[in-house]
């Protein structure tokens, strides 16, 4: 038979064709030549004839490879699986890509649970990156965001640095400003919407008229407000709604320009609908609708448009093109000194300061804790990208020893390590990415949890906030800078390891490897105790806020919360003052008290622990002549009789608030223990006076009440004074209802009662004090909830870990273990083996954990209630946990070890 | 492009007609389907090696076939290449285009006839 090859391939050669390509054309050809010349033999020609003729096929010398040359090089191909050096890079890259799912689509178990696994990694990371990306990192959805600035007042006997504006400063600046091209103000404002029975209290900025316009941003619908028409007061009652409002209070009617709402009790016309991404300057705050300043009847700002001395006005400016902040920085300055020239009483100590709007996020004092509290979670959240990654390197490192024969085969045939090393990457940065998509989908999920949340918390804090978390392109770079990073950090190690093999050892020596020599799994080990230590570390976090939660729960506020109905009333808002409101808190409280079930009603101003906070200076008579020392900052609350009563607060000496304290009666004040002690120490503090440093009078101290906790949980005693409502203060009062039964026949009498009393002023948050107070168990909830779920997450990632290295170990060991067992080793001789390997890892993992879970906690200590932060029970209860957690994980194997059959396992391999 | 055959294309678009509705039934090996033109064309149409493989690949690039391997017990192993549905629907307008063609020149040259 002839042999057809060599001519075949030397008419390819100049091809220079990759080798399977080749071999596969000269295979093709030589059997059709072979066909051929079997027919003409047959067909009765000699061997010699008939092999002329098939080669005649090829027709002359260069014919069939300048054929061959138009279609082959249009697509040309390298063989898979030597991976040899390739010229071309992207082709490399592609074939890579294909090898690579190909080997992840053969063993469908390991990439199901290594995506799974960096999808919990990067998922993790990527969702608080979103809610950070909201706050800190997107720009305001206005027009050119470059070009505004944040303008302050800075006064040097001021507390913060960035204060706002004075209305008539602002103007001053507006008017006088060359380098700006615009310049607005806004202050953030509470107000009662539709104060027919129940009013809803909604989150809405008072706005200068050019606020709009100032910033490029166009209603979705209708108009906004037009440029100067704040100049004279209470003549432009229009109102802009947010888009979500729009959505949610007025069921995206289409029809709502030009209808009616009632704001505090006055009627305003919708002009426009805001953009659906707009929610103000402040990051985290979500206005419902922007009102004129120029209503400031309506907003009740409390400080005239024309007061120079209140300053209250956030600013921000448009630089004109062209002109640098600093130039701005400059004109404002010298506007300023020649405010103060000309206004010395107001002005004369007031700077200004220019801040470019993207580096304010909320304003400039909190910015710096919202930073480094960003870094802070996503240095925990990242921990869970380690723990996920070290599985993963893990894995793969037992995968590599699985696939050393293929690997070495490959080298035979002519791979450089380069290439090996690119390829194993390759599989590598694939599950990356599909743990990454995953990822993002979970972030999405996240994302609208977080956004309810949010929006829940409404009936807790009285603002309405709203973080517009979206996926932007930052979370996308993002996610990919994770997915790399993740790629790098697991994938790195095994491919190296995987490709440095040395060609003779490993195709000769398989077998050496079940011998299960242990520095061989050295790196495995590494990353077993680095799981175990992270997971500890974000147990004893978990176990920690856990902990403190449930003590947060259980602390002693100083008074009864259950079985209290609150409702809030805001006659300031209709303009009514303290002394008008008197009459209508007398009828409201005397219905009150009648009603079926209700046991005492009482009346204050501030209540405990929702954060509303109200400080006040006052001193001891007899000391309130030294000036600075015996001063002090002390809390305070207007309340009205039987507040002690209703709330349950011990009155310890003296007498409550009752019908002998009128606004015309002597000043009178209860205090609590530590504000008598303070001020009277071993004394009896009954009769004796205090000043407060606005009064000219001296207040007399009727009653001595218990300690109780006023504006966190965790707080030390605390000075407080209790002043008599109808003697001072705002005649905005929260109404409390001790009851028995059912709350609901309460509110809604109490609805009722309003409405026929006064129907214009609005009622609002009729809610239960501990619905009222639970605010203050916010932060320990949260706190809770974000370490459990970390602690959680990598507490699993750490045992499948764990589990499946103390399989593989043990799995190479079967030879080993038979060998053993076939000399007498018991089956429980092998588990404890096999389960000792796994204990003296965790135990390793443990001790590093605590170390380092020692030094990191306490950065939670000032979120913690009740507990310290290097609590031992916390640490070795979760020690103990984790390391029962572990043998479970090693038991699963170490079972399996057990059974194994020395006749099977010596054969093996 | 598929359904008019240039003057340069004319000869490489027949054949790529004649190898799509030779593999149309069943798949063939290379051989068979050189052997078939032959025969069938009554020896005036034939493809050499040279002219016949680097046709089949490039048909197997463009989608249009797809070749296989095949084993078959007693034999040694051959390639087999069956039509893609890609190539059935090439094959359906070409055979359009080249009817239409023929008929077009038949009426020419009988007009001219009668």
């Amino acid at each position: 038979m002839p042999e057809w090859k060599p001519e075949i391939l030397r008419r390819l050669a100049p091809l220079k064709l990759p080798a399977t390509r080749e071999a596969e054309i000269v295979d093709e050809i030589a059997q059709h030549l072979e066909d051929r010349y079997q027919e003409l033999l047959a067909s009765g020609q000699n061997e010699d004839a008939a092999y002329h003729t098939s080669l005649d096929e090829l027709e002359d010398e260069d014919f069939f490879a300048r054929n061959l040359r138009r279609v082959e090089t249009e697509f040309h191909c390298e063989p898979i699986a030597p991976g040899k050096a390739s010229k071309k890079f992207f082709e490399g890259t592609l074939q890579d890509v294909r090898y690579a799912v190909r080997m992840l689509r053969k063993s469908p178990g390991f990439t199901a649970v290594a995506v799974l696994t960096l999808a919990l990694g990067i998922g993790a990371n990527t969702a608080l990156f979103s809610v950070i990306n909201a706050v800190l990192f997107r720009p305001l959805p206005v027009a050119a965001p470059h070009e505004l600035i944040d303008v302050y007042n800075s006064s040097p006997d001021e507390m913060l640095s960035h204060l706002p504006l004075a209305y008539p400063d602002y103007a001053d600046f507006r008017d006088n400003s060359k380098t700006l091209s615009g310049l607005l103000g806004f202050a953030p404002n509470a107000l009662a919407l539709d104060p027919n029975g129940e009013s809803e209290m909604v989150t809405a900025e008072g706005v200068t008229s050019n606020y709009f316009d100032v910033l490029g941003v166009q209603p979705v619908l209708g108009r906004s407000f037009e440029a100067r028409q704040d100049v004279v007061s209470g003549t432009y009652p229009v109102v802009v709604l947010s888009y979500n409002s729009w959505r949610r209070k007025f069921n995206a009617d289409p029809a709502i320009i030009g209808s009616t709402i009632r704001l505090n009790g006055n009627i305003l016309t919708v002009i426009g609908v805001a953009p659906p991404n707009f929610s103000g300057l402040i990051r985290g705050l979500d206005p419902e609708m922007w009102i004129p300043l120029s209503m400031e009847s309506i907003l009740h700002l409390g400080d005239p448009l024309a007061d120079r001395g209140s300053q209250w006005l956030f600013v921000t400016g448009r630089l004109r093109p062209g002109v640098s902040a600093s130039q701005a920085q400059a004109e404002l300055e010298s506007i300023a000194d020649g405010l103060a020239l000309q206004y010395p009483k107001s002005n004369k100590d007031r700077t200004v300061v220019i801040l470019p709007a993207s580096q304010v996020k909320i304003i400039p004092e909190v910015d710096g804790a919202m930073y480094a509290t960003s870094f802070v979670l996503l240095g925990f959240v990242g921990l869970i990208l380690l723990i996920a990654c070290a599985n993963l390197a893990g894995m793969l490192l037992a995968r590599a020893s699985a696939r050393r024969r293929e690997i070495a085969v490959r080298l035979a045939m002519g791979a450089s390590r380069t290439r090996l090393i690119r390829q194993l990457l390759t599989e590598s940065l694939l599950l990356s990415l599909l743990g990454g998509s995953l990822g993002l989908m979970l972030t999405i999920a996240f994302d609208r949890l977080v956004s309810q949340a949010l929006q829940g918390l409404r009936l807790v804090i009285p603002v309405q906030v709203g973080l517009g978390l979206t996926l932007d392109y930052r979370v996308f770079v993002f996610t990919l800078i994770a997915v790399s990073g993740a790629t790098l950090l697991f994938g790195l190690v095994p491919a190296f390891k995987a490709s440095g093999l040395t060609l003779s050892s490993t195709l000769k020596e398989e077998a050496a490897s079940a011998g299960g020599s242990r520095s061989k799994h050295g790196t495995l080990k590494v990353l077993v105790v680095g799981q175990v230590a992270v997971s500890l570390l974000l147990l004893i976090c978990a176990g920690l806020s856990i902990r403190s939660m449930r003590n947060a729960f259980r602390v002693d506020p100083g008074f009864n919360p259950n079985d209290v109905a609150t409702a809030s009333f805001y006659p300031s808002y209709i303009g009514m003052n303290a002394a008008q409101s008197v009459a209508f808190y007398k009828s409201l409280s005397d219905r009150a008290q009648v009603l079926p079930g209700v046991r005492s009603v009482a009346l204050a101003e501030r209540l405990p622990l929702t954060f509303v906070i109200q400080v006040t200076s006052c001193a001891p008579q007899g000391k309130d002549a030294d000036e600075a020392k015996s001063w002090q900052d002390v809390d305070r609350s207007n309340v009205g009789p039987e507040y002690s009563q209703t709330m349950q607060i011990p009155v310890l000496r003296g007498r409550e608030f009752d019908e002998r304290d009128t606004a015309s009666s002597t000043a009178v004040v209860i205090v609590n223990e530590a504000l008598a002690s303070l001020f009277w120490p071993g004394q009896d503090p009954i009769g004796r006076r205090i000043r407060f440093r606005q009064d000219k009078d001296y207040s007399e101290v009727v009653g001595v009440v218990r300690n109780g906790k006023y504006r966190t949980l965790g707080e030390q005693p605390r000075p407080f004074v209790y002043r008599a409502a109808v003697q001072h203060g705002s005649p905005d009062l929260t109404m409390l209802i001790r009851f028995t039964g059912d709350s609901r026949p309460v509110f809604s009498a109490v609805r009722e009662d309003a409405r026929q009393l006064d129907s214009r002023i609005p009622v609002m948050q009729l809610q239960s004090l501990e619905d009222k107070i639970s605010v203050s168990l916010l932060l320990p909830q949260i706190g809770a909830t974000f370490f459990g779920l970390l602690g959680m997450l990598g507490l699993v990632l750490a045992s499948v870990g764990l589990y499946g290295v103390i399989a593989y170990t043990a799995s190479q060991r079967t030879h080993e273990i038979g060998i053993r067992m076939a000399l007498g080793a018991k089956p429980l001789e092998i588990l404890r083996l096999v389960l000792r390997q796994g204990l003296v890892l965790a135990l390793v993992g443990v001790a590093v954990g605590l170390a380092t879970a020692l030094a990191v906690t306490r950065v939670l200590s000032t979120m913690l209630y009740g507990i310290s932060a290097t609590d031992a029970v916390t640490f070795v209860g979760i020690s103990l946990f984790l390391l029962f957690v572990t043998m479970m994980a090693s038991y699963i194997p170490a079972r399996r070890a057990m059974r194994v059959d020395p006749m099977v396992a010596l054969r093996y391999e | 492009m598929e359904s008019t055959l240039s003057k340069t294309e004319w000869k490489r678009g027949s054949a790529e007609l004649l190898i799509l509705s030779l593999v149309e039934a069943r798949p063939r090996h290379g051989y068979e389907i050189s052997k078939l033109i032959e025969q069938r064309s009554g020896g005036t149409v034939r493809f050499h090696v040279a002219s016949l493989y680097p046709m089949l690949y490039r048909l197997e690039r463009r989608g249009w076939l797809h070749g296989r391997w095949v084993e078959k017990s007693g034999q040694r192993r051959r390639r087999y290449y069956r039509v893609t549905r890609q190539g059935r629907r090439v094959l359906a307008s070409q055979l359009r285009g080249w009817r239409e063609f023929v008929a077009g020149i038949n009426r020419i040259t009988e007009a001219e006839n009668a």
